[in-house]
């Protein structure tokens, strides 16, 4: 089916398997975001709440009806706040992960969400994704450092939703940063090793 | 229709008005361009102490040329050169001093002249002439007393024009330039390349430390380090790239 894409990424980690540094830095990016965008439409809605005085225009209209006073307590309270928050977040997500198979933060980074066979991710499967994040997230974001153990560097919400985040640029690692780097890194694993062996004869 | 008599108030403004500029402009050019050169010196003072100054500011010391200054490897040429460009320098700097004693001559020979002239220009001889000639100074020094007048204020609205016209063709030539869409295209093009560059740069690197903290987690799990990572399927590579860098290099059956 395909000829000359192998040629395509020959040298490069193109489509391979994106690790966590990329990974958490592109979730940061997205959270910053985020961030500004919520910050910015609760300061747009409070002041226009200020602004057009809505509050004593409800508090009349609670007296009239109970069923608008239910529904101005509704809206007014923390817990609604916060799930229009959740909601706006869940689709921030599900929305770039389904029309462009990658969020701004993953763009920026130059990663890509797709289901294990290659294709783009579909809804109900970023519905998945989503809620996998969370069951990442919640015990002690195990699910995230299994990137760090996973043959194939999947986190639990991408085992969940079949999908896999690839690499979408001609990434290069710095082969002699790597090669210095590691090294010593073993060799100093061996010394801690060995002190501990001797320790543990001793003892 | 349209031409101006020549001496009507709108072109004598026009002429007002270019001289002004003219005037201005040169004021201030000169004075920018010694302060500059003030600037200048004094950086080649701090650089080069060594350096003769004018003819008036030399001590007797170094007025006498050293051995370094007269040395082998300049040609007769270049000493006469520098001849020509040292009496150029020594001549300002005479030409100063004879001034100088000139104008304490002619302040002499003017009181000495006075002294003898006086008993002559006093006498009743001269008294109808002394009254027109008194006159006559009375109405140069008064012509010279508005000129000074005139300079004066001139000088200053010369400089304030100047420097309005200054401005406004700075201001104009800023807008010129943000406006202008190739220069705004090169702008962003340049403010483009240095955050692409500063991505480029953010992403190797955590590609590589994608790697190194794999193998640092992989070191305190007691799990072997992977040499290189698992294949991924070919679909995979292919669809990572954009899309429009897809359709050039996939040949479909």
């Amino acid at each position: 089916m395909i000829s000359q894409g192998q040629s395509l990424t020959q040298e490069t980690l193109v489509g391979h398997y994106a690790g966590l540094t990329s990974r958490l830095l592109a979730f940061i990016i997205d959270t910053i975001i985020l961030s500004v965008i919520i910050l910015f439409t609760s300061w747009f809605v409070a002041t226009t709440w200020r602004l057009l005085q809505l509050g004593p225009i409800f508090s009349e209209l609670d007296q009239r009806s109970t069923i608008l006073a239910n529904l101005t307590m509704v809206i007014t309270s923390p817990l609604f706040y916060s799930l229009i928050t959740l909601l706006f977040i869940a689709s921030y997500y599900i929305f770039f992960w389904t029309i462009a198979g990658q969020t701004p933060g993953k763009g920026i980074m130059g990663l890509r969400i797709l289901s294990r066979r290659g294709n783009r991710l579909k809804l109900r499967f970023a519905i998945l994704r989503y809620i996998g994040y969370y069951l990442s997230i919640i015990p002690f974001g195990m699910g995230i450092i299994w990137i760090l153990i996973d043959d194939r560097r999947l986190a639990w919400h991408d085992k969940l939703a079949g999908t896999c985040v690839v690499y979408a640029w001609e990434a290069k690692p710095d082969e002699t940063f790597l090669t210095i780097e590691t090294s010593k890194l073993i060799a100093r694993t061996q010394a801690v090793r060995a002190y501990l062996e001797k320790k543990r004869k001793a003892g | 229709m349209g031409h101006e008599a020549p001496g009507s108030p709108k072109r004598r403004s026009n002429i007002f008005s270019l001289t002004r500029l003219v005037i201005g402009g040169a004021l201030a050019g000169y004075d920018g361009l010694v302060k500059r050169l003030a600037h200048s010196e004094a950086e080649l003072d701090i650089k080069d102490p060594a350096i003769i100054g004018p003819a008036g500011e030399m001590d007797n010391t170094s007025q006498y040329p050293s051995d370094n200054v007269l040395s082998d490897n300049e040609s007769q040429s270049d000493r006469l050169r520098y001849a020509v460009i040292g009496l150029i320098f020594d001549t300002e700097g005479t030409i100063n001093k004879g001034l100088d004693t000139a104008d304490q001559l002619s302040l002499r020979a003017g009181r000495l002249f006075d002294r003898v002239a006086s008993p002559i220009y006093g006498s009743r001889i001269f008294s109808p002439i002394r009254s027109r000639v008194d006159k006559l100074a009375q109405r140069g020094q008064y012509e010279v007393d508005r000129w000074i007048e005139l300079g004066r204020k001139e000088e200053q609205r010369s400089r304030e024009l100047a420097q309005t016209a200054l401005t406004e063709q700075v201001d104009n030539s800023i807008q010129y330039l943000t406006s202008n869409s190739e220069v705004q295209e090169l702008v962003q093009s340049q403010s483009v390349g240095l955050i692409g560059e500063i991505v480029e740069e953010t992403r190797e690197r955590t590609v590589s430390a994608d790697y190194y903290i794999e193998a640092w987690a992989r070191t305190i799990l007691r799990r072997p380090m992977r040499s290189e990572l698992p294949e991924p399927p070919q679909e995979l590579k292919i669809r990572a790239l954009p899309f429009k860098r897809i359709q050039g290099k996939i040949i479909k059956k």
